[in-house]
């Protein structure tokens, strides 16, 4: 069975049911409609985002369904990403905020992950180099936060 | 030469159009923005571009320039729901821009009665600005409207003052940088472009959050030096709330005004892995010391006693410390294996066995209070609280 989707700038997209249920709000929207041909709209994600988010669904379809682990440690692992998300993932802030609305969690979370693996073991100024960043702190304000807190010296 | 003018004004306001793709526009709210901010920039050439228009009004080219005025109108004039979206969208129903509380709307000038400002396009800067006949703001609560909610800060190109809005929308709208010198009387209009790339801006602050997750508290904290954007972002994280309440740190008062910063002061007693709380009692080598963590690329962790050694239940410890740039090697070479073995357990390694004979807990106590000390001396005084 397939169906299908409507991007923002109104362009179909035929996928199987069993790719469009990765996302949970479609899940939840063919549950609510039942049996029917009629597309979904997604207002919020254009057409090439979606083309993108269909190609990471279409890859993980097999995939089971992420159950949240409780583990001892409060800090997530964010060097787990697999080889093929790490090529697919590049920092596109449409992808996670599709992942967000489209519910599709292990793709907000490579989202999540790619971005913290960027910011991780850089100092601010390197944040800011690789982000485009200006820095709008005074050089006391600066200063003061840095006098302030242990951590954000370099140790 | 007035209708020069007005044929600058429409080739400009094609030109206008046609930039605003997602190349230029990436998202409504940008698109929206973009306007807005440009209300800013010089309101007499506004009033002189309007004074055009009325001059002009009648003749053909007029009707197409109304056709092309955008008006601010409240969403909820327009008695439907208008969702955001990632990219520029434009409502075929009524042909507005989404935004959160107000949209742009095409429509001739004549409906700029109910909505009181009206926004044109320079032909050489683009400007817009309130009524120049009216100077009347029928609903501006609902609009943002930089010169009413906060000063435009042409240091850093951006707004910094706002009325009731979410931190996320403040994030949001501290961000937009003008694409062109201010003040440019260049044939290319300034044009304004978010920052791309910075996700602290371009994301919800939940989403944020989960990102910050994946970092130990040093790294956000060091994350939050980047800019205000991220210190504001950062600081509104739960971890810190949760190392306060693990060491009974209290709440924040006068001293540490936010539970980040309560944290970070005791931040030489938190474990970064279980987020606990120890000042090196009983045992100094209870505090938590930076070990490399192989599960995290080497990166240094401080651990506390409890989760060092757990760590060296499945991993081998390093036989050498860092201090500076100099390598300490433990001197254990007489000692037999069953008590270096008792040693590393009752320490957490060679690195909890070292601090214990350096008292690096005391070194560190020292340090937190001439820190303190200093906090205090320079907190903010009550006159200029007030």
């Amino acid at each position: 069975m397939t169906v299908i989707l409507v991007s923002s700038d109104n362009q179909d997209f035929k996928v199987d049911k069993e790719v469009a249920e990765r996302s949970i709000l479609i899940k939840n929207m063919l549950e609510d409609v039942g049996e029917s041909d009629s597309p979904i709209p997604l207002p919020n994600v254009t057409a090439a985002v979606l083309t993108k988010v269909i190609e990471y669904c279409e890859h993980h379809r097999n995939d089971p369904v992420q159950v949240p682990e409780e583990t001892d440690d409060p800090r997530k692992r964010s060097n787990d990403i697999e080889e093929w998300d790490m090529k697919f993932m590049q920092v596109d802030h449409e992808i996670i905020l599709a992942a967000n609305y489209l519910d599709i969690k292990p793709l907000l979370d490579v989202g999540c992950k790619t971005v913290a693996n960027i910011i991780k073991g850089k100092t601010p100024e390197e944040i800011r180099k690789a982000f485009n960043i200006v820095n709008d702190f005074t050089p006391e304000e600066e200063a003061q936060i840095k006098k302030e807190n242990e951590w954000a010296e370099d140790r | 030469m007035a209708g020069s003018f007005e044929t600058a004004i429409l080739a400009h306001n094609d030109a206008h159009y046609s930039r605003a793709e997602p190349a230029v526009f990436p998202t409504s709210r940008f698109a929206t923005a973009t306007a807005v901010k440009e209300s800013t920039i010089d309101k007499s050439i506004n009033r002189k571009s309007a004074t055009s228009t009325a001059s002009s009004s009648g003749g053909t080219e007029s009707q197409t320039r109304e056709k092309e005025t955008w008006t601010l109108i409240p969403v909820s004039a327009l008695n439907r729901e208008v969702t955001l979206a990632g990219s520029r969208q434009v409502d075929k129903a009524t042909q507005t821009e989404p935004m959160e509380r107000g949209a742009f709307v095409r429509g001739s000038t004549s409906t700029r009665g109910s909505c009181g400002r009206t926004v044109s396009f320079h032909p050489d800067i683009s400007v817009s600005s309130v009524d120049p006949e009216t100077e009347e703001y029928s609903n501006q609560e609902a609009y943002y409207d930089p010169s009413h909610n906060g000063p435009y800060n042409y240091d850093h190109h951006s707004y910094t003052k706002f009325n009731s809005r979410s931190s996320a929308d403040k994030r949001r709208k501290l961000n937009f940088t003008p694409n062109g010198t201010e003040g440019s009387t260049s044939t290319s209009p300034i044009v304004l472009q978010p920052k791309m790339m910075d996700p602290c801006f371009l994301l919800p602050l939940e989403i944020w959050h989960q990102i910050l997750s994946y970092m130990r508290p040093s790294q956000m904290t060091k994350a939050s030096l980047v800019s205000k954007t991220w210190l504001e972002a950062t600081r509104f994280h739960p971890i810190w709330k949760t190392i306060c309440e693990n060491g009974q740190l209290g709440i924040p008062k006068r001293k540490y005004r936010s539970f980040m910063a309560l944290a970070c002061a005791s931040s030489y007693w938190v474990c970064e892995l279980c987020l606990s709380h120890n000042h090196g009692r009983p045992l100094m080598s209870n505090i938590p010391l930076e070990i490399p963590i192989d599960e995290y690329g080497g990166e240094p962790w401080s651990l506390c006693l409890n989760c060092r050694n757990r760590y060296y239940e499945t991993h081998e410890e390093r036989s050498y410390v860092y201090k500076g740039n100099e390598i300490y090697r433990p001197d254990l070479e007489g000692m037999d294996s069953a008590k270096k073995n008792n040693v590393w357990r009752a320490h957490g390694g060679f690195v909890g066995a070292f601090a214990h004979t350096r008292k690096t807990a005391v070194v560190r106590r020292l340090l937190c209070m001439a820190r303190s000390r200093d906090a205090w001396e320079s907190r903010p005084s009550k006159v200029a609280n007030k």
